[in-house]
């Protein structure tokens, strides 16, 4: 008896490693590029064009350096002391993002309390057309709202990404699944009491419903915040493209400008994340499990 | 709130504060390095081109002195080089053959005034009138011309050039006997040439400015002056090889204080052509194809309007000291270009205009 359970400890214990050992692997592999990225804004110029501009050429050999030879703040006295543009681009950046956070967070609370608790024709054909959008790539969509928005005139200006923001799916369906689940005897009580359904809404639903608003803010956030796409294509003068646009367009002159702006982006997502890590885990849970 | 969260709100909030004052500090800073430029406009305007060219200053003549009539010359009172006045002995001419001559032309008028004592028809009076008069006439001639004593004077002061006689020589009426250099009675004028193919071209009566040096002693040290003066062209001429050669002089009665045969700068500015595109030539820099000026543009930015650079390509038609016409599809009348620079610019960069 002593043996089966020394070996199904053992087993245990090899299961352990095996499973942090690949989780480390996955960890490393997660962290590479946040930390060549940090690394690489304080390496300088004729270093930086040495090992990485095969990478920008096509051609030649790419060279990571972990630790620099020399240490140099220059990058980011440049970009942040020299250049206003870069520092422009990563406000333009958060401006459109949370304009784009708070309305789909606040179209999406709306369209999913009226999808859980309401009963109205055709509910369950826009929730499905809502689901099968979900689940359509972002490139499908870019044509019909292209012709969209040039027919209302909206081309050109942030406008364009902001509305297309407010209305995505992914947001209604969250909160839709978070809103069914919220017992529907404390609202059938609160309307008793008089309470309007806004008010329900605003008084009960969303104090208690952080969690789900929580995940949808960082999920959403880390969603427009990289957008590539629809900027190239809504957005016709290039210096309105927001941060996530010019860490395509890196050439050889501004690569230490690009790792600053890289360590730039990072910032408010990590931030974010960190602030509401919890509240996220706690609201996916929430929308996932039965 | 726990602590930890706490800490993270700090965090971005001082993380945000400061990428905002670094924003417009950044702002500040480039605004501050932005190369400042002044600005002129591309106009029509008249193109002159001045050439300038070296004359001489011409304030004596060279002057020949010929024989009254036949004599053997005596004696010379004159030789190369020398200086004379007017009224001074120049040579001697045979006293015998002086006196024998006037003689002969007196008794020739006598002989006619005997006849025209006698009766004569009305028309051989006439023309013995006629005879005696041009006997006087020759009399008066030969007094006027050679002198009584048989010494020959110098009409005007100058400096002998050459002598063509000598003594002892017989001359005949009209043979050269010597030349002068004088400055009586010349009115001193430049002469210079313009070569073959100038841009420039001269008429009689248009301006011309001269540039001169006047030397003068103050305080025992010498000391050398420029100075200026406006000529009228007087007249010119092509010579065989296509220069073109002409003389001016100044056109009210000034005499310039300069020695003969002096040299003279003489600039000669053409009427020039009107082009459409004229401007500073500070405002082009010439590169291995043609010339590059900078354009001033403005567009629209994050921060409201804003004037940028555009480096364009012209081609030269033709300029002066000051202005060049150029041939450039990007600009018209009224274009703003680059005038002067702080920094060196690039196409398309942001810039200040100033003044």
């Amino acid at each position: 008896m002593n043996r089966s359970s020394k070996m199904r400890a053992m087993k245990k214990r090899c299961g352990r490693a095996f499973c942090t050992l690949v989780l480390c692997v996955c960890a490393v592999t997660a962290l590479v590029p946040l930390v060549f990225t940090l690394t690489g804004s304080f390496i300088g110029n004729g270093e930086l064009s040495d090992a990485y501009s095969g990478l920008l050429t096509g051609g030649g050999s790419v060279r990571f350096i972990l630790l620099p030879k020399t240490v140099t703040l220059d990058h980011y006295t440049s970009t942040l002391l020299l250049t206003p543009s870069y520092l422009i681009k990563f406000w333009v950046s958060l401006g459109l993002t949370a304009a784009i956070v708070l309305g789909q967070i606040t179209v999406s609370c709306l369209a999913g309390y009226g999808f859980a608790k309401f009963r109205f024709p055709g509910r369950n054909l826009f929730l499905y057309t809502i689901i099968v959008l979900m689940l359509m790539p972002v490139q499908v969509m870019l044509v019909p709202q292209y012709l969209v928005l040039d027919k209302i005139g909206l081309l050109g200006s942030y406008w364009s990404l902001i509305l297309v923001g407010w209305f995505g799916a992914f947001g209604i369906f969250l909160m839709t699944q978070i809103y069914r689940r919220f017992p529907d005897d404390i609202l059938e009580a609160a309307e008793v009491d008089g309470a309007g359904a806004l008010r329900r809404l605003w008084s009960i639903v969303l104090p208690n419903s952080v969690s789900g608003i929580s995940s949808l803010l960082i999920l959403s956030f880390i969603d427009n915040w990289n957008l590539v796409e629809q900027p190239l294509v809504f957005l016709k003068d290039y210096r309105k493209y927001p941060l996530s646009v010019f860490l395509s367009y890196i050439n050889n002159e501004s690569l230490g400008a690009a790792f600053v702006c890289g360590v730039l982006a990072m910032l408010p997502a990590l931030l974010l994340f960190l602030f509401l890590k919890e509240e996220m885990i706690r609201g996916i849970e929430y929308a996932s499990v039965k | 709130m726990k602590n930890s969260k706490r800490i993270l709100v700090l965090a971005a909030c001082v993380i945000l504060a400061g990428l905002l004052m670094c924003t417009f500090l950044s702002r500040t800073i480039f605004t501050a390095m932005q190369p400042r430029v002044t600005k002129a406009y591309v106009e029509t305007d008249r193109i002159q081109t001045t050439e300038t060219v070296y004359g001489v200053y011409v304030s004596r003549e060279t002057r020949t002195v010929y024989s009254p009539c036949d004599f053997e010359v005596d004696a010379l009172q004159i030789q190369p080089g020398a200086e004379i006045k007017a009224g001074d002995a120049v040579l001697t001419m045979n006293g015998q053959e002086i006196e024998d001559r006037k003689r002969a032309l007196d008794l020739a008028l006598l002989e006619l005034q005997i006849q025209g004592e006698s009766w004569l028809s009305t028309r051989q009076r006439n023309a013995l009138n006629l005879r005696i008069a041009a006997a006087q006439s020759a009399l008066d001639a030969f007094q006027a011309k050679v002198p009584e004593d048989g010494i020959l004077l110098a009409a005007e002061s100058g400096e002998i050039a050459e002598i063509a006689v000598h003594a002892g020589q017989r001359v005949s009426k009209g043979d050269e006997l010597y030349t002068y250099s004088t400055d009586v009675n010349v009115e001193p004028y430049i002469e210079c040439s313009l070569p073959t193919g100038s841009a420039v071209q001269v008429r009689a009566g248009d301006t011309v400015q001269a540039e001169y040096e006047i030397k003068s002693r103050v305080n025992g040290e010498e000391i050398t002056q420029l100075a200026t003066a406006d000529l009228v062209v007087q007249k010119t001429e092509t010579d065989e090889s296509g220069n073109v050669i002409f003389r001016a002089a100044p056109d009210d009665e000034t005499v310039l204080p300069l020695s003969h045969l002096a040299r003279v700068k003489i600039s000669v500015v053409s009427e020039g052509k009107v082009y459409d595109q004229v401007v500073p030539l500070t405002a082009v820099s010439e590169t291995g194809d043609g010339l590059l000026l900078y354009v001033l543009r403005t567009r629209d930015g994050l921060f409201g309007e804003e004037t940028y650079v555009q480096a364009v390509k012209a081609k030269e038609l033709a300029r002066n000291y000051r202005n060049i016409a150029i041939q450039c599809d990007s600009v018209s009348e009224g274009t703003q270009l680059v005038l002067s620079t702080d920094h060196a610019l690039a196409d398309g960069e942001e810039v200040q205009v100033i003044g």
